[in-house]
């Protein structure tokens, strides 16, 4: 880096290429450190979209997939999800992979796992399909099953728009420049990712102190509970101290001093969030509206 | 900048008449560090007496000051109150008046005051609020709602003022102790601010981190552009800094104001008396003195282990020193019952599969009856696994060992914890982790309780332990609510109430201010000298120099040295391969021209001693 | 310039700011793995599914019980919120977090924040979970399953969730005892406090005894 990067937003824009967080962090400890940051980049990339959006944008087609209990809707509206997914967020092979197989698998599990479940009273006149010791699965409740998961499957869908496309950092700080959130609020929830790990790794030390103190409270599920509240109030009790710490240092470097502070990078709501949040609720009402129907018609 | 007129005419920082009483039970976060300790050993007790007490002076653009006291006079107390933490944030109340650049701090609260005063505080992992190192010293300009562009090079120019800029894009977490204290100053360094107050900065960190700081704060005050206002214990780091220091009692009275020669050499008599820490080349030449060693003081004590050297080799003949070979106790006693703790050719791999790494190599360790064993090394050197493994803390893997481990004839690392504490006790770095009762009385039985030991005996013992650690008066206190040297004690109590033949301690030093420290290790050397066996993990080279009877050196997980203090220390290639400083009274004897006798000599122990002893009983 | 603000939003002060940001961080860390195995039961024995409720009510019951302020479940959440959505479902688990949060203080802020007793805390809790219960009836389709599994996940759910608030006041109360967040509860000192206010720490900790 030979010249010194022009200050202000393309000064920030140069730096993630020499960083590179790297896409779709595991922990969230690398999550927080993760920072597209600049939110420049094409079009089909959700990732530079604003990230409230693309978390909050679905929400209210989340409600409605809910309230549906036929099979083509949530089959329909998880193909959609699913296609944003696949060209927009292109998640990298790991996640890609969780998705292709576990989403099929889940589908089928829960088919099954919902259809014992069902009372078989309302599914009368179907064929009983398998039965094992007391649960007996009949092939009405088993259409039942696959509806629950297709729901389940295409709510999972439409969250994981957002999920893998921003980070909880950046819906804070989106939430703090766009809805107004006290920047106070944001950015001790900010704050609060670097106490993560730091979490961890007292818990670790907590758990072999007690150990060595022959600390013991016996065995089965009531004791571990016992054990676990055991290393939550020195857990808890370090963590809030630390937090308080932190407190002190934040103010000393000014935090609170003015009702807004400067915003290195600005989140910008731009043309293509106008046209994907269209797009979110016109997606599902044309299948609702025309694909389905016209589905049915022509199955009828 | 109206107000920039008058506030030139007035010192940066002016406090008067002020004395602090903190809000009874107010739990101020600041002072939970250990080394806040004293503050809160006599709130704890009930004082009502305020520390500071009356307080007047000031401090001007680009002087460097030091705020030096004995334990609990208030000092940090007093540094919270130059940016308004005390009493906007910390709940206190505050008679006098403190003003920054003409601004009183009753009228300003801490964020605002943050353009006229940065403050660093001790626990570097205190002070990260964000994800990498740019956006942490951006913080600060943000919050005073500075220009993008004013952030930007203000966040450049700190960077690289502390050696940091090239890892700007890093997350702060991937740094040493050190290097992020430096980023701590960075931050405060952004701000802009003229007055840089630091409250035990160098309190958490390894040596190498305390040179990294110390670097960083001589290039801050050679430059000039601020004022420092220095509260910390390591005065030999400390003292080629100040221009001036400023010295309270333990009462928190101020009783000396000048420049840091008039002050540490001129009155070091009165400041010894007050329970002052000292640079160890003037506590050196304040013993020999009165030893009655012909050194010529006329010219003021020295401050520096290079002065002490100068006049030490201005004398024509030196009496024969204590011999540094022989520690003070008598290890061969010790020694005739074997050792208790076996360590033999312990390799240890953390991990599995590619990311495995081999934290210690091939490590032979044998510690007898009445050792007290100092393991040193920097950060990183594989002390605390040993430590651990050593008590059976770390419960090795399958496969991740091999080589063994022995105290008292078992296998720590596969022995029941509650048969192990009969043999071995550990003493965590943060006493808190190892606290599990809601009382101090029950937290030191628990041990005996749970080895079934008859309830009569666990009370005597109980109470016997008490006594010793001066806590009988706390005995139904919650032990999180003890001060920081109490629950160290605390600690170290729970740990010895089983009687173990082993005691391994992990940096009890740490966070601990020079006298908490002192009196811990009087605390150990008592018990090693009864005939139990301790281990101390410490970096803190000048203690472990006065106290240990053999030092084991640790680098890159390999034993580097086992040997006598003098010994060990004395070789430059052993401590610069562990990344240790020389103890200052080392650094004052290595270099001597006229003395070679005198060369091995690292600890004031083994200066001549005049007729009053100094170790307490 | 602008001179000092802060003094605006007092009550908002940073220390308290961050004590919550603390427990909704352990709250956040809970909730991860809590989000993985949830995500799996869902989907395969949402029975048991519905007797995870009470990891969500943990952290604003210790939240609220221990600062007593208003906002506290709401700040904690957030903070969990942000923190969990490293899991399944990313980001929208804010919205969750904060969803839950809210309703476990609105009955707190139809008393105005003066009434800090156990069985305001049970109500919360319950409320809470009555609602929970419904959306979750909706999402599995549950009028369609056998009256017994209805049954079943009607008493977890509202078992689980009071087992929450019970360790939730439970863990405040132990804090307490440690000194922690001294100072920040406003009705903690002894002052000419009403009855109720000061009467609650000791209610609190017989209720967390005898449950």
């Amino acid at each position: 880096m030979s010249a010194v990067v022009r200050p202000g937003p393309a000064g920030v824009e140069t730096r993630p290429a020499a960083v590179d967080p790297g896409p779709a962090a595991g922990s969230p400890g690398d999550r927080s450190g993760a920072r597209p940051g600049t939110f420049a980049g094409p079009a089909w990339d959700l990732r530079t979209y604003d990230p409230l959006v693309t978390t909050l944008g679905p929400l209210p087609v989340v409600v409605f997939v809910f309230t549906t209990r036929d099979l083509l809707t949530p089959a329909l509206i998880a193909a959609a999800a699913l296609a944003v997914v696949l060209v927009m967020v292109r998640p990298p092979g790991r996640v890609l992979a969780a998705l292709l197989l576990g989403l099929p698998l889940l589908a089928v599990v829960m088919t099954v796992s919902f259809g014992v479940l069902t009372d078989p009273h309302t599914v009368d006149g179907t064929t009983l399909v398998a039965s094992v010791g007391p649960f007996e699965l009949w092939s009405g409740a088993l259409v039942t099953g696959l509806a629950t998961s297709l729901r389940t499957v295409a709510l999972l869908l439409l969250v994981l728009v957002g999920g893998l496309s921003t980070t909880g950092a950046d819906v804070v700080r989106a939430m703090v420049q766009q809805l107004r959130v006290p920047y106070r609020i944001g950015y001790a929830a900010l704050a609060a990712l670097r106490f993560v790990p730091r979490f961890g790794h007292e818990l670790e030390v907590i758990r072999s102190a007690h150990r060595v103190r022959g600390v013991d409270h016996g065995r089965g599920p009531l004791a571990g509970l016992r054990r676990q509240a055991g290393y939550a109030v020195p857990l808890l009790a370090g963590g809030i101290r630390h937090g308080e710490r932190v407190s002190l240092a934040m103010e000393a470097r000014g935090f609170g001093a003015h009702p807004a502070r400067t915003e290195r990078v600005r989140i910008p709501f731009r043309a293509r969030d106008v046209v994907f949040l269209v797009a979110t609720y016109a997606v599902p009402a044309t299948i609702v509206l025309v694909v389905v129907p016209a589905l049915a018609r022509s199955a009828g | 900048m109206s107000g920039d007129r008058a506030a030139a005419r007035s010192p940066l920082l002016a406090v008067r008449g002020v004395s602090i009483r903190h809000h009874e039970h107010d739990d101020d976060p600041a002072h939970d560090d250990p080394a806040h300790d004293g503050a809160a050993d006599d709130r704890s007790r009930g004082a009502t007496a305020p520390t500071p007490c009356d307080v007047t002076f000031d401090v001007g653009p680009g002087e460097a000051v030091l705020l030096l006291g004995p334990s609990g006079c208030g000092k940090s107390t007093l540094a919270l109150a130059t940016n308004g933490l005390v009493p906007h944030v910390v709940g206190a109340d505050l008679d006098g008046t403190v003003h920054v650049r003409g601004r009183s701090t009753a009228d300003h609260d801490t964020p605002d005051l943050s353009r006229d005063v940065a403050m660093v505080f001790q626990d570097p992992d205190a002070q990260v609020v964000t994800g990498t190192l740019l956006d942490e010293v951006c913080f600060g300009p943000e919050n005073l709602f500075a220009p993008v562009d004013d952030v930007l090079a203000r966040a450049e120019d700190a960077l690289r003022r502390v050696g940091l800029w090239d890892r700007r894009a890093d997350d702060p977490v991937t740094l040493s102790g050190g290097g992020r204290q430096r980023l701590a100053i960075a931050c405060a360094l952004a701000l802009g601010s003229p007055l840089l107050v630091l409250d035990e900065p160098t309190a958490n960190l390894d040596p190498a981190g305390t040179e990294e700081v110390y670097a960083v704060l001589r290039e801050v005050v050679s430059t000039g552009d601020r004022a420092v206002l220095l509260v910390e214990h390591d005065l030999d780091a400390a003292v080629s800094l100040v221009d001036r220091v400023v010295v309270l009692d333990a009462a928190g009275r101020l009783v000396l104001d000048g420049t840091t020669r008039d002050v540490l050499a001129g009155r070091a008599d009165l400041l010894a008396d007050l329970g002052v820490w000292l640079p160890t080349a003037t506590l050196a030449a304040l013993r020999l003195r009165d030893a009655g060693v012909g050194i010529d003081t006329s010219g003021g004590l020295p401050l520096t282990p290079a002065e002490l050297a100068a006049l030490l080799d201005a004398v024509a003949v030196l009496p024969d020193h204590g011999q540094p070979d022989v520690p003070p106790t008598t290890r061969d006693a010790g020694r005739a019952g074997g050792p208790t703790l076996v360590v033999e050719h312990l390799t240890f791999r953390r991990g599995r599969g590619r990311g495995a790494t081999t934290v210690l190599h091939d490590v032979s360790l044998a510690v007898a009856p009445g050792e007290l064993v100092a393991v040193v090394g920097s950060n990183g050197a594989g002390k605390t696994t040993l430590a651990q493994l050593a008590a059976g803390v770390l419960r090795a893997p399958r496969g991740s060992l091999d080589g063994s481990v022995r105290v008292a004839g078992l296998d720590p690392t596969r022995t029941d914890p509650r048969e192990l504490a009969g043999h071995v006790g550990f003493v965590f770095q943060n006493p808190e982790h190892q606290l599990v009762t809601s009382r101090v009385d029950d937290e030191l039985a628990l041990g005996l309780r749970v080895r079934g030991v008859p309830d009569d005996e666990v009370e005597a013992r109980v109470e016997d332990v008490l006594r010793r650690f001066g806590l009988t008066h706390l005995r139904d206190r919650h032990p999180f609510l003890l001060s920081g040297g109490q629950k160290r004690r605390l600690s170290v109590g729970t740990a010895i109430i089983c009687r173990p033949d082993v005691l391994v301690l992990d940096e009890p030093t740490y966070g601990q201010d020079r006298e908490r420290a002192a009196e811990l290790l009087d605390l150990l050397t008592a018990l090693h000298r009864e005939g139990t066996a301790v281990v101390v993990v410490s970096h803190d080279m000048q203690l472990v120099a006065e106290h240990a009877t053999r030092v084991v050196a640790l680098a890159g997980g390999r034993v580097v040295a086992d040997g006598t203090p003098s010994a060990v220390l004395a070789d430059d290639a052993v401590l610069s391969a562990c990344g240790l400083r020389v103890p200052a009274l080392a650094r004052a004897t290595r270099g001597l021209v006229r003395h070679p006798a005198w060369r091995g000599v690292t600890r004031l122990v083994d200066l001549p001693v005049a007729a009053v002893a100094r170790v307490p009983a | 310039m602008p001179t000092s603000t802060s003094r605006t939003s007092r009550s908002l002060t940073t220390r308290y700011l961050m004590t919550c940001a603390a427990i909704g961080a352990a709250t956040g860390v809970l909730l991860v793995p809590a989000n993985f195995v949830s995500a799996a039961l869902a989907s395969t024995v949402p029975v048991l599914y519905s007797a995870m409720v009470g990891l969500w009510i943990i952290g604003p019951v210790l939240a609220l019980a221990l600062v007593r302020r208003p906002g506290a479940a709401v700040l904690t959440m957030l903070v969990a919120g942000v923190i969990s959505s490293a899991s399944p479902l990313g980001a929208s688990s804010i919205l969750t977090c904060l969803m839950i949060g809210a309703a476990l203080e609105l009955v707190f802020l139809v008393t105005l924040y003066r009434v800090w007793s156990p069985w305001l805390f049970c109500t919360g809790t319950f409320v809470f979970a009555a609602l929970y219960t419904w959306s979750a009836f909706v999402a599995f389709d549950a009028a369609a399953m056998a009256t017994v599994v209805q049954v079943l996940i009607v008493v977890l759910m509202m078992g689980s969730a009071l087992a929450g608030a019970w360790l939730g006041l439970l863990l405040a109360r132990r804090l307490e005892k440690a000194g922690v967040a001294r100072g920040l509860a406003p009705a903690r000192t002894r002052t000419a406090a009403p009855v109720e206010t000061a009467a609650a720490p000791s209610g609190t900790a017989t209720a967390a005894e005898s449950a």
